[in-house]
């Protein structure tokens, strides 16, 4: 049997999302290295274009279910067109991109196959016998090769930016196969009241021309406000930034946060104070022009994204640098 | 309502880790462990939901050996009111999903409404434990909560989106959730609460208890293969600078000025 690959389909003002564009187009290159095809699903309402880009970016057949049910995600709408469709196509994989909708969705589908989720995926290997897919567990402190020995389908997401979609065509002549779908409100146990930002603003990042931010590596609240507060005042001002953690333990307002639950900041100067380089921090700030790492640690995977790095505590480091730069600030 | 906590004890963020011989695993002798940290986000959404309502039970359960019982004592320190070990050997070594199955067949035999688990076990990092629990109990779940409260008829539920954005529901019960980081303040624990955990009951069921036969759970059981674990390859262009803090701070300075050109 052919090893087809089937990509569910994410999509935000009519376009599939950009990890479901990468997802595409590492199912190719896996239907090409077993002679199966690139398959992708979308489920949406008014989606007919969504359907349409995906076959011309490069899926095979792309599997459209059209509901007003579905207009809004929900677990269950999703769940209920894509399942009985993948135990129709029996496709070998299925792929995401490792976004918030793959982690509350794919799981869910993946259970009823019995089968668990090779989940954020950061590269694979392919042969004849196997694929063997990459993560990075410990923070990425590690690089595991994972192999699924149970029976297809098999399910994995992908984590964003790691296999890029640069080699997508653009005039696939992929086919949009319409299904019906028969959905009722009672089959969908979430109901979706509001979507909403999650709070004021105060703190514009993105537009920091420089940024000190510090981690969980500083301790405390007071070590934070005292080590930071240093290095801000001798560059004459910056903005500061700070990692998930520190803002959890409310050392310091939630709009300071970098990362992908926070701001994307592309300041010309970041310096990073005790942050391991979670790559939810680190999808943050790979805009930055400079980036200087100071962390005890000297596998600390935030070294991986620095221009310059710095190994050691920064109890002893952040003094000494701040003085420097307030001193050739002045000269 | 009974409340049921999945919590899982993972090595200390500063752990050094180191491989075995195999080198599929890491060395476990002379890690430090600690209650992984969005799990100690679900025990204080779980004593929060029980402070609410004015009754009910928080009853948590860890899947791991001997020293995972040191996470079930800091939540009942906290305040939960009972504990449940699976440390049955046959347990141990499975993926996501064996996990998921011993977890699923406690819920059923503790008849709890509501599960609440982590977001994410930050050792294996898979994210998917407390969906696929939901997928196998075929229950209502929000994953990335970060906001709950029992409404009538169920749940209302805050999810975390990506670009700070939230989606506001509301799920039936019975209900699993994924816990986010971040969610609430984790109180401390108080030394009345460490005497007092002392003297609550923490159950060891077997699988054969649970109705689980052995090549479901654990290693036995387990689909997902660790082939190989190793440190990445350092593919960094970073430049490390060296010497003493004043040495340092030197070089920087003057990096960032030539070099870079940002001061
Ligand atoms: C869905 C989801 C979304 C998330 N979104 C975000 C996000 O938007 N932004 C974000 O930042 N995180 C986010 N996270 C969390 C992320 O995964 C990491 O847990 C987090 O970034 C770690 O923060 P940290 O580096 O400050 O802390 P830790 O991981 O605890 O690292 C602390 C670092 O400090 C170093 N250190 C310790 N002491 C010293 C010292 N004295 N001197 C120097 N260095 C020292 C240590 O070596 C270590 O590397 C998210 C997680 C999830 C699951
Ligand atoms: N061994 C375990 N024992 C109890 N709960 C667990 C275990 N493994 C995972 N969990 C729960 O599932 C969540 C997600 O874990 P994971 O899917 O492994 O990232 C954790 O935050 C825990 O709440």
């Amino acid at each position: 049997m052919a090893k087809d690959v089937l990509v569910v389909i994410e999509h935000e003002d009519g376009a599939p999302r950009r990890p479901s564009l990468e997802a595409l187009s590492l199912a190719r290159r896996m239907a090409q290295a077993t002679g199966g095809r690139a398959l992708a699903v979308v489920a949406g309402h008014g989606t007919e274009a969504v359907a349409q880009a995906v076959a011309s970016s490069g899926a095979d057949v792309v599997h459209h279910f059209d509901h007003e049910l579905l207009a809004q995600y929900t677990p269950d709408g999703y769940r209920l067109a894509i399942t009985p469709l993948i135990r129709e196509l029996e496709p070998e994989w299925v792929l995401m991109g490792h976004t918030y909708l793959a982690q509350d969705l794919l799981p869910l589908i993946s259970a009823t196959f019995d089968a668990p989720v090779i989940s954020d995926c950061v590269d694979m290997e392919i042969d004849a016998e196997k694929v063997v897919f990459h993560r990075q567990p410990y923070d990425a402190k590690l690089v595991a090769r994972i192999f699924d020995r149970g029976p297809a389908p098999h399910f994995a997401t992908l984590q964003s930016g790691a296999f890029p979609a640069d080699d997508l065509p653009q005039d696939h002549g992929g086919t949009v196969d319409a299904h019906t779908i028969d959905l009722s409100g009672d089959r969908i146990r979430r109901r979706v009241l509001e979507i909403h930002d999650a709070g004021e603003s105060t703190v514009d990042l993105s537009s920091a021309e420089m940024i000190v931010a510090g981690g969980r590596g500083l301790g405390s609240k007071e070590k934070f406000q005292q080590l930071i507060g240093q290095l801000v005042e001798a560059l004459g001002g910056a903005a500061v930034g700070a990692s998930r953690p520190v803002v959890d333990s409310e050392w310091l307002p939630h709009d300071h946060q970098i990362g992908s639950s926070g701001q994307i900041v592309s300041p010309k100067l970041y310096i990073g104070v005790g942050i391991s380089g979670a790559i939810q921090h680190v999808v943050g700030i790979r805009g930055s022009q400079v980036i200087v790492a100071i962390n005890k640690d000297k596998d600390a995977p935030i070294f991986n994204e620095a221009t310059y790095g710095i190994v050691g505590d920064a109890e002893e480091l952040v003094p000494a640098i701040a003085q420097a730069i307030a001193e050739a600030r002045q000269s | 309502m009974k409340i049921l906590v999945a919590i899982k004890q993972v090595p200390d963020k500063n752990a050094r880790l180191q491989l075995d011989e195999s080198g599929t695993r890491i060395v476990e002798t002379d890690l430090s462990w600690e209650t992984n940290e969005s799990d100690r986000y679900a025990v204080e959404t779980a004593l929060r939901l029980r402070e609410a309502a004015g009754e009910g039970e928080v009853v948590v359960v860890t899947l791991g050996p001997e020293r995972a019982r040191k996470a079930i004592s800091s939540a009942l320190a906290m305040g939960a009111d009972r504990g449940i070990h699976l440390v049955d050997p046959d347990f141990q070594g499975g993926d996501p999903l064996c996990v998921a199955r011993a977890l699923a067949a406690v819920a059923q035999a503790e008849e709890a409404p509501l599960v609440l688990c982590g977001t994410r076990a930050d050792d294996d990092g898979y994210a998917e434990t407390p969906i696929l629990l939901a997928g196998l109990l075929d229950r209502p779940a929000v994953f990335l909560t970060m906001g709950v409260e029992q409404v009538d008829g169920g749940l209302r539920v805050v999810r975390e989106l990506e670009a700070s954005r939230q989606e506001v529901s509301e799920i039936p019960l019975p209900a699993v959730l994924g816990i986010q980081s971040g969610i609430h303040e984790v109180r401390f624990t108080s030394l009345k609460g460490i005497m007092a955990a002392k003297k609550k009951p923490v159950g060891q069921p077997t699988p054969t208890e649970l109705g689980l036969s052995a090549d479901r759970i654990g290693k036995a059981g387990r689909r997902l293969e660790v082939l190989s674990l190793a440190p990445p390859e350092k593919k960094s262009q970073c430049e490390f600078i060296e010497g003493k803090p004043e040495e340092i701070a030197a070089t920087l300075v003057d990096k960032l000025r030539r070099e870079a050109k940002v001061l």
